[in-house]
């Protein structure tokens, strides 16, 4: 074609080669004939200009080959309106993040669905951070789900009873559906998974054993037992995990036999020098059956010695009952009988581990006052106690005539995140206005926790909270800008609730 | 009062930093005080100082008494912002007197301005002729320089061409950025941004020599344009000496020119060209049913001159450029209004084509050509390449610098909607789309 031999002319520039534009019919043809051939410069840069705007007016579009999959199905929930829309772009855009989650439960609470618009942007978050997702996936409407089946990384947004996906689907729409099935009909989402997990690749199969925390129960056994035997530790640790979790399984059962054999009580009073109680502990060594059971080498963050750490796992498999059960005494007792152990570490460790995967309040209670400024602990024991319990144990804190109480209820308070009663706000609130009316230098971290704060007190109290500050204290220019912070984000939740209520 | 959304309020933001700071004032605590009127908002914000800061949305327009340089201040932002999210706490109120000033102030301005404007006609007619002659004389000044800047680059593309398009692949930037400066002192700036667009050809993959022949010469022919200017018809004139560089003051248009309309502005683009922040508005005139191309330019963080956001309405004058296919265009008068309705679309890509073919006809060096498309829908295929789908099946590829594909996914659910763009006969650049009453840009 002429235009081809015009551009190979050009590359090779006309010193070497003339430009040839003759042969072309029509009126192009005619065009083109008219250029001085002498001119071989001219020749070759206005054919080039003729040509290329001949070729970009009669440019035609390639046909899209592939089927068009199905449109979505109207939606029949209610948006969440204007203004709400405003708030979600507002978070969306890095105003304050954090009360995306807030936001996204609140929407879900009335029943209603995310903006179209803003979809892409949700969907993103949600691959990136996983703890969204429960709060996410109900908000995301049809629309949202139709999307989501559209991009990879958005396949955990997918739902689907269909359960050819398993047979079908990409790793990550597999992984959703087992969730799904999971928190549903348990056993079916575990038979599908046994059915295919000899072909299943070495990289998804822990992701598909942890996704089985959902639902898990005492059938799961026989399956997680077998896969104790993968050959791939990271694996086989996930099951163990799970199997310690289920208080009746045989790993559990072991494990406490195990504990049981390697911390003993020694009464205070049973021998005459004893004029308190003392745990003793032994380490123990490393042996295969302890190893097929999930407790092999530590992690090499772990600062405890390497036969201390075992101990401190087999401890948190065990449940934390039974050292009640067999000692006869309160957590907080046994607590402190651990005061003089040499292994107290370990032993620590391992019930806060146990406090967890039980979920035994009894113990996360006593657990957390020693030490309440390790966040993710506090945060991780705060978790375990029911809301009533946690309220009422940071109450009587704060009424504690002694500070050291009041200080560590605040502590607590500022790694914990989960929502107040009114109650507990105007305990903490006056607990605030005491140490800035106490003329004190100011405690930087709280009034960094103030911020934080805000977002757990109820939005409704914001008016209440905003009264009564010691505004004369000497100390007052320090604090103002920490309280008015916290006042704003307070009436932002505000407006944020009342823009998606009923 | 016209109330904007926090995305259109975030679009007015001269750069990053203010639009985060702005955000940060979007809050009860930062103001003094803060109302609205059906005309303005107004607040105090707590800064350094004191900031009394007023707001007319709809124009928009700003005054705010901090002493920063930026334009629109994070202060006014933060104003809009907050009454955008928490509309309860900018109540209605009886507006203080420092913003009745500045309206009242506002006022005056405008009617002198207008005032001005029909004054000039009966001016001194002495001093007229004087200023028109030094007006000529610098005219023809720069028109001396033009056609020097423009002769050299003949030689230039004639060298090229002589040399071969595979040896200037092999040269160095400053073969390409020489030539384009000395376009630029030749104040034939059109053209001097054009070759540092060519300067990006060489290195962009297979089919480079074809992409960069096209492009010299249509240069080539723009040049052939130019010397025989003389004998070519007035709008034609106008084009070629638009894509050198040449541009319109509002003094320099005709009467003829200005179009009064209520004006829909359709899309919006804003993005940075030579260290220059460059907004380009389209606008839709319902009664006339004309499209035109508003630019606005701002150096760095200078302020960019307001405008409002795309979906909004303005009853106002537009002084196109003299054109074959006239789109460029100048805005005065500006009010803003509420109305309805939208462009209609094209059937299909086909009709977007025929459309284009037809512009080129008028006016070869067209940058863009604008249309809203119906019945349309995206689509992605190999790796992250997005098409619009038409109803034919026919599909159109979208701009690859388009970031906002998968909201208009989202936005279409699987449905066909109309979607308008730019194309610039390779690529389609979606800015806004519609189905029903519903209307989005991106």
């Amino acid at each position: 074609m002429a235009w081809q031999e015009l551009v190979t002319c050009a590359l090779l520039g006309t010193e070497r080669q003339a430009p040839s534009v003759a042969g072309d019919e029509g009126a192009l043809g005619q065009l083109l004939d008219r250029l001085d051939e002498e001119d071989r410069e001219g020749v070759l840069l206005r054919a080039a200009g003729i040509m290329a705007l001949w070729r970009q007016a009669g440019r035609q579009l390639a046909d899209d080959p592939q089927p068009l999959p199905p449109p979505c199905e109207p939606d029949t929930t209610p948006d969440c309106g204007r203004l709400a829309h405003r708030h979600l772009a507002l978070l969306l855009q890095g105003h304050d993040s954090e009360l995306l989650p807030e936001w996204l439960e609140a929407l879900g609470a009335a029943g209603r669905r995310a903006p179209e618009e803003c979809l892409p942007a949700l969907l993103d978050v949600g691959a990136k951070q996983t703890v969204l997702r429960p709060a996410l996936l109900p908000v995301l409407g049809r629309r949202g789900r139709w999307l989501a089946r559209h991009h990879p990384a958005w396949g955990y947004a997918v739902e689907t009873t269909d359960e050819t996906v398993w047979q079908t689907g990409r790793f990550e729409e597999r992984l959703a559906l087992l969730r799904q099935l999971r928190a549903t009909r348990p056993e079916c989402g575990r038979e599908l998974l046994v059915a295919t997990w000899s072909e299943e690749q070495v990289r998804h199969r822990r992701e598909f054993i942890q996704a089985l925390a959902i639902g898990l129960n005492p059938a799961d056994e026989p399956f997680l037992e077998t896969v104790l035997d993968d050959r791939n530790g990271e694996v086989a640790h996930a099951a163990a995990d799970l199997l310690a979790r289920l208080p009746e399984s045989r790993l559990s059962r072991e494990m406490t036999a195990r504990a049981l054999r390697r911390v003993r009580l020694q009464s205070a009073g049973l021998l005459k020098r004893l004029k308190r109680d003392r745990l003793e502990a032994d380490l123990p060594e490393d042996e295969p059956a302890l190893r097929r059971d999930g407790i092999a080498d530590p992690p090499s963050k772990v600062k405890l010695g390497e036969k201390a750490w075992r101990l401190s796992q087999i401890v948190g498999a065990a449940p934390p009952a039974i050292w009640s059960r067999e000692w006869r005494r309160t957590p907080a007792e046994i607590l402190a009988a651990s005061r003089d152990c040499e292994w107290r570490q370990a032993l620590l460790d391992g019930w806060v581990l146990a406090a967890q995967r039980h979920r035994d309040p009894d113990w996360a209670e006593a657990l957390l006052p020693l030490h309440p400024d390790h966040a993710t602990l506090t945060a991780a024991l705060a978790e375990v106690l029911p809301p009533g319990r946690f309220e009422a144990y940071l109450l009587a804190l704060l009424r504690e005539s002694s500070g050291g109480g009041r200080a560590t209820a605040l502590v607590v308070l500022s790694h914990v995140e989960r929502p107040w009663s009114v109650e507990l706000g105007r305990a903490v609130l006056e607990q605030v206005r005491r140490r800035i009316g106490e003329d004190k230098q100011p405690d930087w971290w709280l009034a960094n926790a103030l911020r934080g704060f805000a977002r757990w007190l109820p939005p409704e109290f914001s008016e209440e909270a905003a009264a009564g500050w010691p505004t004369e204290s000497e100390q007052w220019p320090q604090w103002e800008n920490a309280v008015n912070e916290f006042l704003d984000r307070l009436r932002f939740r505000r407006a944020m609730r009342e823009a998606l209520a009923p | 009062m016209p109330s904007l959304t926090t995305e259109q309020v975030i679009a007015l933001a001269p750069d990053d930093a203010s639009a985060k700071a702005a955000r940060g004032l979007a809050r009860p605590g930062k103001w003094a005080t803060a109302g609205q009127s059906d005309r303005a908002l107004w607040g105090e914000c707590k800064g350094s100082a004191l900031y009394q800061v007023c707001v007319d949305p709809a124009e928009p327009a700003f005054k705010c008494t901090c002493p920063s340089r930026k334009f629109p201040c994070k202060h006014a932002l933060g104003l809009l912002l907050f009454a955008a999210s928490q509309p309860d706490a900018v109540s209605a109120s009886e507006p203080p007197a420092w913003l009745n000033e500045w309206l009242l102030k506002r006022e005056q301005t405008v009617r002198r301005k207008a005032a001005k404007a029909g004054a000039d006609s009966d001016f001194d007619p002495e001093q007229q002729a004087k200023r028109a002659m030094a007006k000529d004389k610098r005219t023809a000044e720069r028109q001396r320089k033009v056609e020097m800047g423009l002769e050299e680059l003949e030689r230039w593309l004639r060298d090229l061409a002589r040399q071969g398009l595979a040896h200037a692949q092999q040269q160095p930037a400053r073969y390409w950025d020489g030539m384009a400066e000395r376009l630029w002192d030749a104040q034939a700036r059109g053209l001097a941004n054009w070759l540092r667009e060519l300067a990006s050809i060489p290195a962009s993959g297979e089919g480079w020599g074809e992409r960069l022949l096209a492009q010299l010469g249509s240069l080539y022919l723009l040049l052939e344009g130019h010397r025989r200017l003389d004998v070519l018809p007035e709008p034609l004139r106008a084009d070629i000496r638009s894509r050198i560089g040449w541009s319109w003051q509002e003094a320099d248009l005709p009467n003829d020119a200005w179009l009064r309309d209520r004006w829909l502005l359709v899309g919006q683009r804003a993005y940075e060209e030579e260290q220059m922040r460059v907004r380009r508005s389209w606008l839709w005139g319902r009664n006339h049913d004309r499209l035109a191309l508003v630019l606005d330019f701002a150096y760095q963080s200078q302020p960019m001159p307001p405008m409002a956001a795309p979906g909004a309405w303005l009853e106002a004058e537009l002084g196109f450029f003299p054109s074959e296919y006239p789109q460029r265009a100048l805005l005065r008068h500006a009010v803003a209004v509420e109305d309805q309705g939208m462009p209609t679309g094209l059937a299909d890509s086909a009709a977007l084509l025929d459309g284009y073919a037809a512009a080129l006809a008028r006016q070869p060096w067209l940058a863009v050509f604008p249309a809203a498309v119906v019945g349309v829908l995206p689509v992605r295929r190999e790796a992250e390449t997005w098409f619009l789908r038409d109803a034919a099946a026919k599909r159109l590829p979208c701009h690859p610098g388009f970031i906002d594909a998968w909201r208009l996914l989202a936005c279409s659910g699987g449905l066909p909607l109309t979607v308008f763009g730019e194309w610039n006969g390779q690529q389609f650049w979606p800015l806004s789309a519609w189905r029903g009453d519903w209307f989005t840009a991106f």
